[in-house]
C-alpha cells in the first residue's frame, strides 16, 4: 500500500507580477518500506513538491494522501531535511540534533544518548559541542541529516542531503542510510542530482522535466540487496543508468 | 583588550594637550580645571562621591530593569498582535521625539521629588531602544527555521521559545547597550531638575558654588558609570550568546566587537 500518494498536484507561484508554473500535475507514490528517488534539472520545481508534501505550501491543485488520509497542507507527518542545513546558530550540535524530539514532546535524554552513539559514524565525534558556526559545510549536512532522523517518522523526505559530501563520506553515509531504512522499516522520498547515487539507493527513480515539471519517467531498480559497493560494475546497473541518462536529457 | 589601545591613547593623548594648555595659560580653576585637579578632586571628595552615586546607581538599575521588563511585554505583544503593532509601533517613534527634558518637570509633579520621577526618566529613556530591537530582532528570523519547526508540528510558543526568541538575542543586546548608555544619563537628568541626592544634585551644588572641578569630576563619574554599566551588559551579552562570539563567518573588520 501506498504510504505516500501524491495525486495531480500542481503549484504555480506569482511573486512580484510574474507567473512561475513550478509543477504541473504531478502524481507519484511511494510504497511502505519503499526507497524513491526523485532526479530532475535544477528549478524544476523538486524542492517545491517536498514542501507540499509536508504541508508546508498549499498546492493549486491536487492532493497529498499519507496512509490513506488527505493530509494536504497538514505538518507534522513526516521526517523532513530541507536542501539548507538550518542548523540554529545558538545551539551545539547535539541540541540541535535532538530538536525534534523535544518539539514532540518526548524526554530528550533517550534522544541525546542515541545521537551520542551516532556521532563518530556520522564524523562529528568531538564536535557534540560545537556550534554549526564551527562546522565545515559537509559536517552541518550531516548533522541535519541525523536531526531528520531522530525525529522517528517512518516517511522520511530528503532533499539532496549528500549534495556537498566527498565521496568516501558519500558513500559511508549512503551505507547508513541503506542500513537504517532497511533495520527501521523506513519509506523515504529522496532528491538527488547524482543519477549513480539514485540508481544505487533506491528502488524506483523518477524523472522530472524541466519547468514545469512533470513526471517524465518512471524506473525500476531491480538489483538486489543488500547491495555492496560492487554493485556499480553489475551490467544492469550501467543499463538503469543510460536510461536515466536517457530520460533526463530528454526532460530538457 | 588589544583592540581598546588606539582609543585609550588618543584619550590619554588628549588629557596631556589638556593638562599642557592649562599650565601654558596659566588658565584659572574656576574656569577650566586641569586633568589632574579634577582628578585630585575625584579622590578627596570621594566621600561624598560615593555618597551620591550609590543613590544614581539604585536608580539606573531599577530604571533600566522596569524598562527591560515592560519593553520585552510589549514587544511580546505587539509581535503576537500585528494590528497592536500597527497602531503602536509609529507612535513610538512619535514618543521619541518630545524631549525628555520637558516631561521630567512633569514627572516631579506627578511623582513628587523622591527616587520615582528618576526612575521613571530612566525607563522613559531607555525603553526605546530595548523595545525597538526586540521587535526587530524578533522580525529579523529566518523563516525557513520557523517551517522547519512548523513541519515538526511545533506549536506557536515553541517556535517562539525555540526560534525567534533566541533569533532576536543579538539585536536585543544591541539595544541593551544603548539603552545602558544612555541609563545613567537618565538618571542623572532627572536629578538635575530636583533632587536632594544623587550625581545630578551633587553637580548643581557643585556649580551654584563656583567648584567648576567638582562639576568635571562629577562628569567623568557620569562617564564612567555608564562605560561600566556598557561593559557589563557586554559581558552579560558573551555569557547568554556565546555562539554569537564564535567563528564568525564574516570578517573581522565588519564586526568590531567579535575580537577578543
Ligand atoms: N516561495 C516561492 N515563491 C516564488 N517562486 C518560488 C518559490 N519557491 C520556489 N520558487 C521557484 O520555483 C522554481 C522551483 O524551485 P525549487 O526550489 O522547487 O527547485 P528545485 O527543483 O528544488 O531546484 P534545485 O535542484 O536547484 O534545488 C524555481 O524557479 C524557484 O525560483
Ligand atoms: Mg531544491
Amino acid at each position: 500500500m501506498a504510504v505516500i500518494d501524491v495525486k495531480g498536484v500542481s503549484k504555480t507561484f506569482y511573486s512580484s507580477g510574474s507567473i512561475l508554473k513550478a509543477i504541473k500535475d504531478i502524481s507519484l507514490s511511494v510504497n511502505r518500506g519503499e526507497f524513491v528517488s526523485i532526479v530532475g534539472p535544477s528549478g524544476c520545481g523538486k524542492s517545491t513538491l517536498f514542501n507540499i508534501i509536508s504541508g508546508l505550501q498549499l498546492p493549486d491543485s491536487g492532493e497529498i494522501r499519507i496512509n490513506g488520509e488527505n493530509v494536504t497542507g497538514k505538518k507534522g507527518k513526516v521526517a523532513y531535511m530541507p536542501q539548507k542545513d538550518l542548523l540554529f546558530p545558538w545551539r551545539t550540535i547535539i541540541d540541535n540534533v535532538v530538536l525534534g524530539s523535544e518539539i514532540q514532546g518526548i524526554p530528550v535524554k533517550q534522544a541525546r544518548k542515541e545521537a551520542l552513539n551516532l556521532m563518530p559514524l556520522f564524523g562529528l565525534q568531538g564536535f557534540e559541542h560545537s556550534y554549526p558556526s564551527e562546522l565545515s559545510g559537509g559536517m552541518r549536512q550531516r548533522a541535519a541529516l541525523l536531526r531528520t532522523f531522530l525525529c522517528k517518522k517512518d516517511i522520511m523526505l530528503l532533499d539532496e542531503p549528500f549534495g556537498r559530501l566527498d565521496e568516501i563520506t558519500k558513500s559511508k553515509m549512503q551505507k547508513w542510510l541503506l542500513d537504517v531504512w532497511e533495520r527501521f522499516q523506513t519509506s523515504i522520498l529522496f532528491i538527488t542530482h547524482d543519477i549513480e547515487e539514485a540508481v544505487f539507493l533506491s528502488d524506483r527513480v523518477y524523472v522530472f522535466s524541466d519547468r514545469p515539471a512533470v513526471v517524465n519517467a518512471e524506473i525500476k531498480v531491480n538489483l538486489s540487496r543488500p547491495r555492496s559497493q560492487d554493485v556499480i560494475n553489475h551490467p544492469e546497473f550501467l543499463n538503469i543508468k543510460r536510461r536515466l541518462w536517457k530520460a533526463l536529457k530528454e526532460s530538457i | 583588550m588589544k583592540k581598546y589601545f588606539p582609543s585609550a591613547a588618543f584619550m590619554a593623548a588628549f588629557l596631556i594637550l589638556w593638562q599642557f594648555l592649562v599650565f601654558l595659560f596659566d588658565v584659572e580653576s574656576w574656569f577650566l580645571p586641569s586633568p589632574l585637579l579634577i582628578l585630585k578632586t575625584l579622590v578627596e571628595s570621594s566621600d561624598l562621591l560615593i555618597h551620591h552615586t550609590i543613590t544614581t546607581i539604585y536608580e539606573t538599575l531599577w530604571g533600566f530593569f522596569a524598562s527591560v521588563v515592560t519593553a520585552f511585554i510589549l514587544a511580546v505583544v505587539m509581535d503576537t498582535y500585528p494590528t497592536i503593532k500597527k497602531g503602536i509601533y509609529p507612535l513610538l517613534v512619535v514618543s521619541q521625539t518630545i524631549p525628555i527634558i520637558f516631561i521630567a518637570p512633569l514627572l516631579m509633579v506627578w511623582f513628587g521629588y523622591g527616587l520615582l520621577p528618576k526612575i521613571f526618566v530612566v525607563a522613559l529613556v531607555c525603553f526605546f531602544p530595548i523595545v525597538v530591537s526586540l521587535v526587530e530582532g524578533l522580525e529579523s528570523v529566518d523563516p525557513d527555521m520557523v517551517n522547519l519547526l512548523l513541519i515538526m508540528g511545533a506549536t506557536k510558543s515553541q517556535i517562539f521559545r525555540k526560534v525567534r526568541f533566541p533569533a532576536a538575542f543579538p539585536s536585543f543586546f544591541s539595544g541593551l547597550k544603548i539603552a545602558a548608555t544612555y541609563s545613567v544619563m537618565g538618571a542623572v537628568i532627572g536629578e538635575w531638575l530636583g533632587a536632594s541626592r544623587g550625581i545630578g544634585y551633587f553637580m548643581i551644588l557643585s556649580s551654584k558654588s563656583f567648584r567648576v572641578d567638582r562639576v568635571f569630576a562629577a562628569i567623568a563619574l557620569i562617564s564612567f558609570l555608564s562605560l561600566a554599566f556598557f561593559g557589563l551588559i557586554e559581558l552579560a551579552s558573551r555569557l547568554a550568546m556565546p555562539w554569537h562570539y564564535k567563528n564568525e563567518q564574516i570578517p573581522q573588520e565588519l564586526y568590531d566587537d567579535t575580537n577578543e
